[in-house]
């Protein structure tokens, strides 16, 4: 079986041929790389498939004589056994890491977050460049905007419109997508759709408005897998001009949730000409709060705190906890629920947002906590599992003001309320699209798609863990393909072009497919649009929020309302980075010309597509 | 059987430890009404420790219930009103059951139908695990 699986085109099994080591030298020599691959790995390429070029070079590394970085196998849970005719596979890309450029310690060591303060009309300069972190005492090199992880805070009000100065200083191509943010078009930072990217060392001047108060957050759209995995994301804190839009608290706390996989030399490889996990996404092992494996957060007896919260982890699903400590929801991507509500935990998916209050009655510490079944193929079980991301200490000291009684009523929002009401006419209509969300399995070696087919007798609604890491970091490249199908047409992630008319509403239905070589769920992003989620499974939707970006379980259907209210050619995709790469996005143009923008009239109802 | 999320702001609903909550949706025919019977479905977990009574099956054969166990069993036994004792397939778990169920938590009427959840088909490496021999009807 082992040796069947070894002759797969794509999988590289350990072992270095002498007579092909000096051609594969020699081609690193000529194409100096950001990436140092193994020697196996350069003299076997992909049968039927041309070598592709590296991802990157850059002067400073072409002086540099390549070091060898070999793939390894990924860190797996104890109790999960390793099948054996896996462990001699190797993905059918390159290992890559991020290069210091020079000796580690000259790296500036990541600063944590700064909160910045704009107004309408003022200049940012941002910064992505290379900086030196150390976790799990492992020191390894990281990207971080300005230097710190997470990149700065940037606080505006709503209406305003800034400027941002973006300087590329790592070893990857790069841009900065706006995530949520119904922007112009030509600012909104995706490669081959709205602008080239960004070369190491050249800049890109964004202009930013932001028409709707809510929580946003910026990363690159290039090799997100990469870049935003390893430091490359912050938050966008768009301020309502109202100021009982948020109800009184003592306190507020942006929190940026990430994962990030380590083993013991520290970061996991990526894949140089292509992401590995591209079947599941790549899970870390080590969880994060705003770049932090200890978050910690000291209050008063009785304060209320209200939470931001953005996954801004690859693939991750957390399910948020503080202990037992009451939860209020009260707003979601592009602001505030209809109404607020009490819950036990908070499901997020990568790129969601939501916003919480928390009161901390008694004094001692409460753990925030990701708290979820996860799933164990091999004994074929659920098993409780819970993460501990930081600790929240509550002092004796009573709070300086009580907000209980505004803490303990659920408000209303009648501005929300009415705004969704221009559109709740339309819930019921027809469908205008359809998509259906599922997989092509290519090159993935014969023993895990048989492994995988018996797997897929269940598949879970939400994968809270990666339950085959070996297989996962196996699928690279042409492996697999994730794929998003326009049911009418038949055509296929960036072959479907929808055209809308500026100021439509269009209807959406996403099925989630079952009949997928590997269903799991999908965390789809509109960019820069606004949507309402009206059913989930023919169940109706009874509490709304704007969003941009909708989770959908394996198995689920969603109905979606998309206001399609700012011109432009927008990208809509999965935000799992490795499906993402695997190929799941299409585009969208929403045509300017008809009347209104940005949702201040009247919907208007697509009644025919084009 | 049906099984469908319940509305959640959050787009999937799980419990505070991360199970999933569903809302099941029973459709029965061929139930004849039967004097000083009633069709009771039930849910129950894998190895029969906990029992949940989801209500009586209307005349209409249907039911609606929610669940928050990850894996589970739904049953439909025909209950009459005398009936509280607790009969189970096997021993142990009628044992157990005995010790944890106060009288009418628990079935006691026979068994007519059995719907194991979709997540008794997770593949074990070695085979299919407990719900191997049950047709899932959802």
């Amino acid at each position: 079986m082992a040796e069947a699986v070894c002759r797969h085109s794509r999988i590289y099994p350990p072992g270095v041929a002498a007579s092909t080591r000096r051609v594969a030298l020699s081609f690193l020599i000529a194409l100096p790389l950001a990436v140092r691959p193994s020697e196996a790995q350069v003299e076997r390429p992909a049968r039927g498939q041309p070598r592709r070029p590296p991802p990157v070079q850059t002067d400073t590394q072409a002086a540099e004589a390549p070091s060898r970085l070999e793939w390894r196998m990924p860190p797996m849970p104890t109790a999960m056994p390793m099948l054996a005719p896996l462990m001699r596979l190797r993905p059918g890309v390159r290992p890559f890491l991020p290069d210091p450029g020079g000796p580690l310690d000259s790296l500036p060591l990541a600063a944590p977050r700064e909160l910045v303060h704009l107004s309408d009309g003022d200049t940012l300069r941002l910064t992505a460049r290379r900086v030196r972190r150390t976790l799990r005492g492992r020191t390894f090199v990281m990207y971080g905007f300005n230097g710190q992880i997470p990149g700065p805070l940037i606080q505006v009000p709503r209406a305003a419109e800034i400027t941002v100065v973006v300087t590329n200083r790592i070893d990857l191509p790069t841009t900065v997508h706006w995530h949520g943010v119904r922007l112009d078009n030509r600012f909104d930072g995706v490669p081959g759709v709205t602008q080239d990217p960004i070369e190491p060392g050249a800049s890109f001047v964004y202009q930013v408005r932001f028409p709707d108060a809510g929580l946003y957050w910026y990363h690159p759209h290039v090799r997100e897998d990469i870049e935003q995995d390893l430091g490359l994301y912050g938050n966008v804190w768009v301020r309502s001009e109202d100021p009982d839009y948020f109800s009184p608290v003592n306190r507020e706390e942006v929190l940026m949730l990430d994962d990030l996989l380590l083993d013991q030399d520290g970061p996991f490889p990526y894949g140089a000409e292509g992401a590995t996990h591209t079947l599941m996404g790549r899970y870390g092992n080590v969880l994060l709060v705003n770049g932090d494996p200890s978050y910690r957060l000291h209050v008063r007896r009785g304060d209320v705190v209200r939470f931001y919260l953005t996954d801004v982890s690859n693939t991750r699903t957390f399910n948020l906890r503080l202990g037992d400590v009451p939860l209020k929801v009260v707003a979601a991507d592009i602001g505030k629920f209809e109404r607020e509500q009490w819950v036990r935990s908070v499901p997020i998916g990568p790129a969601q947002r939501y916003v919480v209050e928390a009161r901390f009655e008694r004094p001692g510490e409460v753990a925030l906590t990701n708290q979820i079944q996860a799933i164990n193929h091999f004994f074929g079980r659920y098993e409780p599992r819970i993460d501990t991301l930081g600790i929240v200490t509550v002092s004796e000291d009573s709070t300086a003001e009580d907000h209980a009684d505004t803490f303990g009523k659920l408000r209303e929002s009648p501005a929300v309320i009415a705004e969704i009401d221009r559109y709740r006419a339309e819930f019921g209509r027809p469908v205008d699209h359809e998509l259906e969300l599922t997989t092509r399995v290519g090159d993935l070696p014969r023993t895990i798609v048989q492994i995988m087919s018996m797997d897929t007798l269940y598949y879970p609604p939400v994968e809270w863990n990666d339950v085959m890491p070996v297989m996962n970091f196996l699928s690279a490249g042409n492996d697999l393909a994730w794929i998003m199908r326009d049911v009418a047409s038949g055509r296929e992630n960036m072959d479907i072009h929808w055209r809308f008319r500026r100021g439509e509403v269009v209807k959406i239905r996403i099925h989630n497919s079952t009949r997928a070589f590997h269903p799991m769920q999908h965390p789809m992003h509109f960019h820069g649009q606004r949507l309402l989620v009206v059913t989930r499974d023919g169940v109706p939707s009874t509490n709304l929020a704007w969003k941009d970006t909708v989770i959908i379980p394996a198995g689920s259907t969603v109905d979606l309302l998309l206001d399609a209210s700012n011109p432009g050619r927008w990208m809509a995709h999965c935000h799992i980075a490795e499906h993402l790469a695997a190929g799941m996005k299409m585009v969208f143009s929403v045509d300017d010309g008809a009347s209104d923008a940005s949702g201040s009239g009247q919907a208007q109802t697509r009644r025919n597509s084009s | 059987m049906e099984l469908a999320f319940p509305d959640s702001p959050f787009g999937v609903a799980v419990s505070a430890d991360g199970r999933y909550e569903y809302e099941v949706e029973l459709h029965l025919s061929g139930l004849r009404p039967r004097p000083g019977v009633t069709y009771v479905a039930w849910a129950t977990t894998p190895n029969l420790d906990q029992v949940s009574r989801l209500g009586e099956v209307g005349a209409d054969g249907r039911l609606s219930a929610r669940v928050d166990w990850i894996q589970f069993i739904v049953l439909v036994t025909a209950e009459s009103a005398a009936e509280t004792a607790v009969e189970t397939a096997t021993e142990t778990a009628a044992e157990t059951a005995t010790e944890t169920a106060a009288a009418g938590d628990r079935w006691a009427g026979p068994i007519l139908v059995t719907a194991p959840s979709p997540s008794g088909r997770m593949h074990t490496m070695a085979g299919h695990g407990i719900f191997e021999a049950h047709s899932t009807l959802c």
